[in-house]
């Protein structure tokens, strides 16, 4: 690959990510590339540290590398196998990882939230309908405020939020702009009887809530801590419900009363365990109400966003089953049909303040299809409703039969029991302890591979 | 670190378009050297400015996304190696003698594989078989551009031609080295 040849020559600022690799300019032709070293770096850092604890298993000792093969070098360890979350509400949230830095992938604003802001945030999420209280999980947000309960240990809850950042990127916002658009789809209020599950990778889930929060009412069911080495990078989901907090406490006053809810999951809480034994496995099973609950709060109708509309969450294929049993009609749309229209070029619009000087705003030219004259077209796809203004076939959405939940085998079926199964090793480690000390010293993980063990990226989702 | 390669080039008529080239060589020219990922977004929402009034005359193109590292390593260095000697050798048109004549751009992104940016053009490139050589789709490939993570790109590149006057002639793009452009409907 081309590069630089010396990057300390290029003039500006050195702390700017990409620098020029080559660049023309003639007659015939302008044109310029730019070169990111520092992506190659923090990629390659990643191997070269799986290289080292390929070292320390062969017997290499390395000073201050303690995670999970600390065991191999300390026999006099304690290992105490237990569920992920409570392991880190006895132990803290960075269970054996003490001191180690969340990594937010560039992910991030460099803004860190208010401290009283994240210890109130479970109390402020949970949704002001009573009636939807039962199935908002605060576990997520819990961990801003948690002191672990094993004695001697310190208040890890402030180590966390020491860490937080307010997580916003191009992703997001444009998450946010697709929950807007469904929104839009609603000229009035929402039905009631319909309710929607947003599935989507944390950070986007929520952005994608929030632009929803208008005309409904935002469940969180995000059932799991943050952990500096997690499978499921749950700190990214905190940060981006920190980001859009104001605004869903903004909607909440103005929505109207009896709203219906939209219960919002984090798709990669099922993410690859890669057999990296670095990683804590910090993956959870959904929960959502289940048909008779569903039918309880006068639901009906649901409408599954999902990152690509082909299938439900694994973890989810029996709940799936059982809402259509129940006589609930479930409709499956995937987040990517609502697209920027290119030809529209309608400015941002500003919605709310958000602190003292900044803003939220939505870029308005985003619709169902990617234009508005298809936005509509919403409608006949999914046949909740007749269109209330005339649409075009969208040529960028695939046609797509109709979402019929089927009967598949996943490592979490209920073989017909009704109750979910959750694999004996999915969401479990080891936490090693020596006899001096009542600190964990490090994990491990038992996750193995199976058919949700592959892939995954910086908001990645499991299969 | 493995990548994936998402290569888009679109050939527009001068001198309809030359109010797109003007902007576009201006645009390539001011950015500067050292860059960070908010002005890069800014940078691919003015590129997008700049071409999407003009989809309409978005006459031929090609895209292509590489999944596979080596592939993808390669064939962005064969763009970028080829454009760049291509900039040194070519000769100045003779703009009486060269007929109709063309402007191109070319973009180039080398992603993380898996990461974001490759996620969202991954996404973008599933269409319905039939729309993957129409103007409006290359429109839609060009609005997704401003929304890249540029935290997740390895490299990228913009190209150009002409910079001042000419173009690619008819004769040029008769020839085998056109040879894979698409005609958009």
């Amino acid at each position: 690959m081309s590069t630089p040849k010396d990057p300390k020559t290029i003039p500006g600022d050195t702390r700017l990510p990409f620098v020029i690799a080559e660049r023309i300019d003639n007659p015939t032709y302008v044109g310029a590339r730019w070169w990111f070293e520092g992506l190659e770096r923090e990629v390659d850092g990643v191997a070269r540290r799986k290289a080292l604890l390929g070292l320390m298993a062969l017997g290499v000792g390395i000073a201050g590398v303690g995670y999970g093969i600390s065991r191999l070098v300390k026999p006099s360890t304690t290992n105490i196998d237990s569920d992920a979350l409570e392991a880190q509400k006895s132990y803290g949230w960075n269970v054996g990882a003490d001191g180690a830095p969340l990594d937010y992938q560039a992910a991030a604003l460099t803004e860190a939230p208010e401290a009283e802001t994240m210890t109130s945030l479970a109390a402020r999420l949970r949704p002001a309908d009573g009636a939807f209280v039962p199935h908002y999980r605060a576990t997520l947000f819990q961990s801003l405020s948690a002191t672990p309960t094993a004695n001697g240990i310190v208040d890890t809850g402030k180590a966390l939020r020491d860490q937080m950042r307010l997580v916003s990127n191009t992703e997001t916002k444009l998450a946010f702009d697709k929950g807007r658009a469904l929104a839009s789809l609603f000229e009035n209020d929402v039905e009631k009887g319909k309710t929607v599950f947003v599935d989507l990778p944390g950070p986007l889930a929520v952005a994608f809530a929030a632009g929803l929060s208008e005309k409904m009412e935002p469940v969180f069911t995000f059932d799991g801590w943050p952990h500096p080495k997690g499978v499921v990078p749950s700190h990214l989901t905190l940060g981006s419900t920190l980001f859009y907090l104001g605004l869903l406490e903004e909607n909440a006053k103005k929505r109207p009363t009896g709203a219906p809810p939209v219960f919002v999951l984090d798709r990669a809480r099922l993410s690859p365990y890669d057999e990296d034994s670095e990683k804590f496995d910090n993956r959870y099973l959904a929960t959502l109400p289940n048909a008779d609950a569903l039918s309880a709060l006068g639901l009906k109708k649901i409408l599954y966003v999902s990152t690509d509309g082909d299938k439900e969450a694994d973890d989810l294929v029996d709940d799936m089953i059982a809402f259509t049993k129940k006589g609930i009609e479930v409709r499956m749309v995937s987040a990517a049909e609502f697209l920027p229209d290119p030809a529209s070029t309608k400015p941002p619009v500003v919605l709310a303040k958000r602190g003292a000087s900044a803003s939220y705003e939505s870029n308005p030219n985003v619709y169902y299809g990617g234009s508005s004259s298809t936005h509509y077209w919403f409608w006949s796809s999914y046949g909740w409703g007749s269109p209330p203004r005339p649409a075009t076939r969208p040529a960028f959405v695939s046609v797509r039969q109709p979402y019929v939940p089927v009967t598949r085998t996943t490592p979490f079926s209920s073989s017909g029991t009704g109750t979910r199964t959750r694999p004996s090793d999915f969401g479990r480690v080891t936490v090693h302890t020596t006899p001096s000390s009542s600190k964990p010293t490090g994990f491990s993980s038992s996750g193995g591979g199976g058919s949700w063990g592959r892939g995954g990226s910086i908001f990645g989702s499991g299969g | 670190m493995k990548v994936s390669l998402f290569a888009l080039q679109i050939f527009l008529p001068l001198p309809d378009a030359d109010t797109a080239r003007f902007g576009l060589v201006d645009l390539v020219r001011t950015a500067p050297d050292r860059i960070d990922f908010q002005a890069k977004n800014d940078l691919y929402s003015r590129v997008a400015r700049t071409l999407l009034p003009h989809t309409g005359n978005f006459v031929m193109g090609v895209w292509d996304y590489i999944e596979e590292d080596e592939r993808a390593k390669s064939e962005f260095e064969q763009w970028c190696e080829g454009t760049e000697n291509d900039a040194e050798e070519a000769a100045p048109t003779d703009a009486y003698r060269s007929g109709k004549l063309h402007m191109f751009v070319t973009m180039l992104f080398l992603m993380a594989h898996e990461k974001a940016a490759d996620r969202m053009i991954c996404e973008a490139c599933r269409m319905p078989e039939g729309t993957e050589w129409q103007k409006k789709t290359f429109g839609q490939l060009v609005s997704m551009l401003p929304h890249l993570n540029f935290a997740t790109i390895s490299s990228d590149a913009i190209y150009v031609r002409p910079a001042a006057s000419g173009g690619v002639t008819a004769q040029e793009l008769q020839a085998e080295h056109y040879g894979y452009l698409r005609k958009l409907v």
